[in-house]
C-alpha cells in the first residue's frame, strides 16, 4: 500500500519534471538536456522564497515566473542562434545542463531542508489501514495527475493546443497554415522551463532540496521521453508510472540499484524500440 | 641511412619539436610549474582521446567518464596490488577500450542525441551502483610510486631532453636552410636564436641542478628532499610523454586511411555506408582508440592524484574533456590537446585565486572548489554560441588570411 503511494507520488514527480521536455522536443526538435537542472533549480528557489516570504502561493507563483523570464532569456539568447543545428543545440544544453548544476551546488553548497510547518496539509500525517501516510503526498498526486488533465485538455480543446499538434506533427506545414511557429517556440519554451520550476518547488517539500537531486532528476526526466516516445504526450504519463512503479518497487527490494534501474529500463528501451514504447 | 636521419629532422617538424623541447624545459625554470602542469596534461589527453569520437567519428558521447573511470579504479586497484605502473598503464587503457566497445555497441541502433542520451545515463548508472553498493564513499589511496622516485627517471628526462633540443636545432637549421627569401630568412634567423638561447640555457640548469643533486645525494640527502625534487619531475615527465605518444599515434590514426573513412562516416553516415565502408566497426574502431587513450589518460589522473573516488564516474570528467575539444577546435588534431590545457590551467589558476575570496569571507571552502567548474562552464557556452570551430578551427579556417597578410608586410608573396 505503502509502496503503491510512493511509485504514484514518484510518477508524478518525474512527469512534471519531463514535460516541457516533451512540448519543446516536440515542437521544435531540441532536446533540452537542462531540464531537469531547473527542475532542481525550482525546488531551491522555492525553498529560499520560503524562507524569506513565509508565504507558499507566493514563492510558487514567483517562482513560475521567475521560471517564466529564465525560459524566455534561454530561449532568446541561448537557442536561437543555433536553432537548426542539433548537434550544437545537444552541446549547449549538456554546458547548461552542468553549468546550473555547479551554479546551485555554489549557492547553496549543502541543499535546503524544507522547514517544518505545522500545516496539515504540507506536513501532517494520516493513518490509511494502520500505515501513517504523509498528506503532501496525495498532494503531489493530485497535482500530477491534475496536470495530466490540464495538458490533455489544452491539448484537443483551445486553439493553443491545436497549434501545438500541428507543429508537433508537421512544423513546415503548420507555419504555411498560418501558425507562427517562432512565436509558438518561445511561448512553449518559457511555459516548458516554468513548469519544470514549479515541479521542482512542487516535490521540494517531500524531498528537500538536497545536492544531488538535480542530476538525479535530469537523468529521469531524460528517461521519461525515451520511454513513452519522443513526441508523445500522453506516452509520457503512463512512461513516468511505469518508471515509478519500476522504482519504488526495487527499492522495496533491492535498494542499492534503486537509481540505476531507472536508468537501465531506459538503456534496454533505447537498444529494443528507440523509438519509444508508445504511439503518438 | 643518412636519408632517415634526414627525415626524422624535416623542417616541417621543427614547430612540433619546439614545442614539446620547450614544454621539457619548463620545470627547470619554474618548479612549482612541475607539480602544477600534469592535471592541466591529464585533462588535455582526455579532451584528445575524445575528439577522436566526437570531432572525427561524429558519435556524440557524453559518457566519456566511463572510461577514464574504469582506467583511473583499475589503475588504482592494480598499484594496490603491486603491480608495475608501466603494466598498470597498459591493463588500463585496455580494460577501458574494451569497455567503451562495449558501450559502443548499442550505436548500431541507436542514433545521435539518443546515443547521448543513453552514454550519460549508463556512466552515471554506474557511479550511482558503485556509490549506493558500497554505502559509503569509495576511496582507494595510492601513495607514492616506486617507479616515479628512481633517479633513472631523472637520466631518462635528460636524454630525452637533449635529444629533442638536438631534433629542433637540426629542423631549425634545415628549415633556415631551405628558405630562399631574405625576409624569411631573417625572421627563421631570430625565431632560431630565440628557442637556442632558451635551450641551451635551459639545458645548462638542467644539467647544473642535478649534478649538485647527485652530489648532494651521495652525502646521504634526506629522503624526503629526494622525494620532492625527483617525483614531480618524473610525473612531468611521464605525463608529457604520454600526451605525445598519444598524440602521436591519434595522429597516425586520423591521417591514415581509416581516419579518412571515419571523417566520411561524420560527414555522411549513409553515403559512407552505401560506397561500401562498414559504418559500425568503423564507430567500434573509433571507440576503441578513444577508451585506449581516455583508460591511460585516467591512470595517469591516478598518479597525480593519488586517490580515487567514485566521482571520477561522474559527469563532470566528461564535461572537461567536452570543453576541452570545444575551446580547441573539434575535428582539429592539435586543437583539442591546446584546448584541454587550457582548461587544465585556467581550472588551475582560477582556484588559485578563490582562496583570497575564502579569507575575504565571501565563499566556504566548498564552494571555492566548484568555482572554476563555473567559469569553464561560462567559457565553454561562449565558446559554443560565438566560435564554432573552437579556437584552433578557427584559426585553421581565417588564419590562412592573417599569414597571408603577415607575408606581404614581411615583403613576399607565396604563390
Amino acid at each position: 500500500m505503502s509502496a503503491l503511494i510512493d511509485s504514484l507520488v514518484y510518477a508524478s514527480m518525474i512527469y512534471m519534471a519531463s514535460l516541457g521536455l516533451v512540448i519543446v522536443f516536440g515542437l521544435m526538435d531540441v532536446f533540452n538536456l537542462a531540464q531537469g537542472a531547473f527542475f532542481g533549480l525550482g525546488a531551491y528557489l522555492f525553498v529560499t522564497l520560503y524562507y524569506v516570504t513565509g508565504n507558499l502561493p507566493l514563492s510558487l507563483i514567483v517562482t513560475a515566473t521567475i521560471g517564466f523570464i529564465i525560459g524566455f532569456l534561454t530561449e532568446r539568447l541561448l537557442i536561437r542562434p543555433i536553432y537548426g543545428n542539433p548537434l550544437a543545440q545537444l552541446l549547449l544544453t549538456m554546458g547548461l545542463l552542468t553549468l546550473l548544476v555547479t551554479f546551485m551546488q555554489l549557492l547553496w553548497p549543502s541543499g535546503l531542508v524544507f522547514p517544518e510547518t505545522g500545516d496539515f496539509m504540507l506536513s501532517g500525517y494520516v493513518t490509511l489501514s494502520s500505515i501513517s501516510i504523509r498528506v503532501y503526498k496525495f498532494v503531489v498526486i493530485a497535482v500530477g495527475f491534475t496536470l495530466f488533465a490540464l495538458v490533455n485538455t489544452i491539448l484537443s480543446k483551445t486553439m493553443l493546443g491545436i497549434k501545438l499538434r500541428s507543429g508537433t506533427e508537421n512544423r513546415e506545414l503548420a507555419a504555411i497554415f498560418g501558425v507562427n511557429i517562432s512565436r509558438l517556440f518561445t511561448l512553449s519554451f518559457s511555459t516548458a522551463v516554468a513548469l519544470a520550476l514549479l515541479g521542482g518547488a512542487f516535490v521540494a517539500p517531500l524531498t528537500h532540496a538536497t545536492p544531488d537531486l538535480p542530476v538525479h532528476f535530469s537523468l529521469l526526466a531524460f528517461a521519461i521521453p525515451v520511454v513513452g516516445g519522443m513526441k508523445s504526450y500522453s506516452g509520457a504519463f503512463y512512461a513516468s508510472l511505469l518508471i515509478g512503479f519500476i522504482d519504488r518497487f526495487t527499492a522495496y527490494f533491492v535498494p542499492w540499484l534503486t537509481f540505476a534501474v531507472d536508468l537501465l529500463v531506459m538503456i534496454i528501451v533505447l537498444i529494443i524500440k528507440p523509438e519509444g514504447l508508445f504511439e503518438r | 641511412m643518412v636519408e632517415r636521419i634526414k627525415g626524422i629532422a624535416l623542417p616541417q617538424r621543427f614547430l612540433g619539436y619546439a614545442v614539446v623541447s620547450l614544454m621539457m624545459l619548463l620545470p627547470w625554470l619554474d618548479r612549482s610549474l612541475a607539480t602544477a602542469l600534469p592535471l592541466a596534461l591529464v585533462w588535455g589527453m582526455l579532451a584528445l582521446s575524445y575528439n577522436v569520437l566526437l570531432g572525427f567519428a561524429g558519435v556524440p558521447s557524453f559518457g566519456h567518464a566511463l572510461p577514464f573511470g574504469l582506467g583511473a579504479f583499475l589503475t588504482a586497484i592494480l598499484l594496490r596490488a603491486g603491480f608495475p605502473y608501466l603494466f598498470t598503464i597498459i591493463i588500463a587503457g585496455l580494460a577501458a577500450a574494451l569497455a567503451y566497445v562495449a558501450m559502443g555497441l548499442p550505436a548500431y541502433r541507436v542514433k545521435g542525441l539518443y546515443y547521448g542520451i543513453l552514454t550519460l545515463a549508463t556512466a552515471e548508472a554506474v557511479r550511482s551502483a558503485i556509490e549506493s553498493y558500497a554505502r559509503t564513499t569509495v576511496a582507494i589511496t595510492v601513495g607514492t610510486i616506486p617507479e616515479f622516485t628512481s633517479v633513472a627517471g631523472l637520466y631518462l628526462y635528460l636524454v630525452v631532453f637533449t635529444m629533442f633540443s638536438i631534433l629542433t636545432l637540426a629542423s631549425g637549421i634545415m628549415g633556415f636552410i631551405y628558405s630562399k627569401r631574405t625576409a624569411l630568412k631573417v625572421f627563421k634567423a631570430v625565431l632560431l636564436a630565440l628557442i637556442t638561447g632558451l635551450l641551451v640555457f635551459g639545458l645548462y640548469s638542467a644539467y647544473t641542478s642535478t649534478y649538485s643533486f647527485l652530489v648532494q645525494l651521495e652525502e646521504t640527502l634526506p629522503y624526503v628532499k629526494m622525494i620532492r625534487f625527483l617525483y614531480p619531475l618524473n610525473l612531468y615527465f611521464v605525463s608529457l610523454m604520454m600526451l605525445y605518444i598519444s598524440y602521436y599515434i591519434i595522429k597516425r590514426i586520423v591521417t591514415s586511411p581509416l581516419g579518412s573513412s571515419f571523417i566520411a562516416i561524420r560527414e555522411n553516415p549513409v553515403r559512407a555506408s552505401v560506397i561500401g565502408y562498414n559504418v559500425f566497426t568503423h564507430q567500434l574502431a573509433a571507440f576503441f582508440a578513444s577508451g585506449l587513450f581516455a583508460g591511460i589518460s585516467g591512470s595517469i589522473y591516478v598518479a597525480v592524484i593519488p586517490t580515487v573516488m567514485p566521482d571520477v564516474f561522474a559527469t563532470d570528467k566528461t564535461f572537461i574533456a567536452l570543453t576541452g575539444a570545444i575551446i580547441g577546435g573539434l575535428g582539429t588534431l592539435v586543437g583539442p590537446v591546446v584546448g584541454g590545457v587550457i582548461a587544465g590551467i585556467l581550472r588551475d589558476y582560477l582556484s588559485n585565486i578563490t582562496p583570497a575570496l575564502i579569507t575575504a569571507g565571501w565563499i566556504s571552502q566548498q564552494q571555492a572548489q566548484l568555482i572554476p567548474s563555473f567559469m569553464l562552464g561560462v567559457i565553454y557556452i561562449g565558446v559554443v554560441l560565438g566560435l564554432p570551430y573552437g579556437i584552433w578551427g578557427t584559426w585553421l579556417l581565417k588564419g590562412w588570411k592573417l599569414k597571408r597578410r603577415i607575408e606581404k608586410l614581411l615583403g613576399f608573396e607565396t604563390s
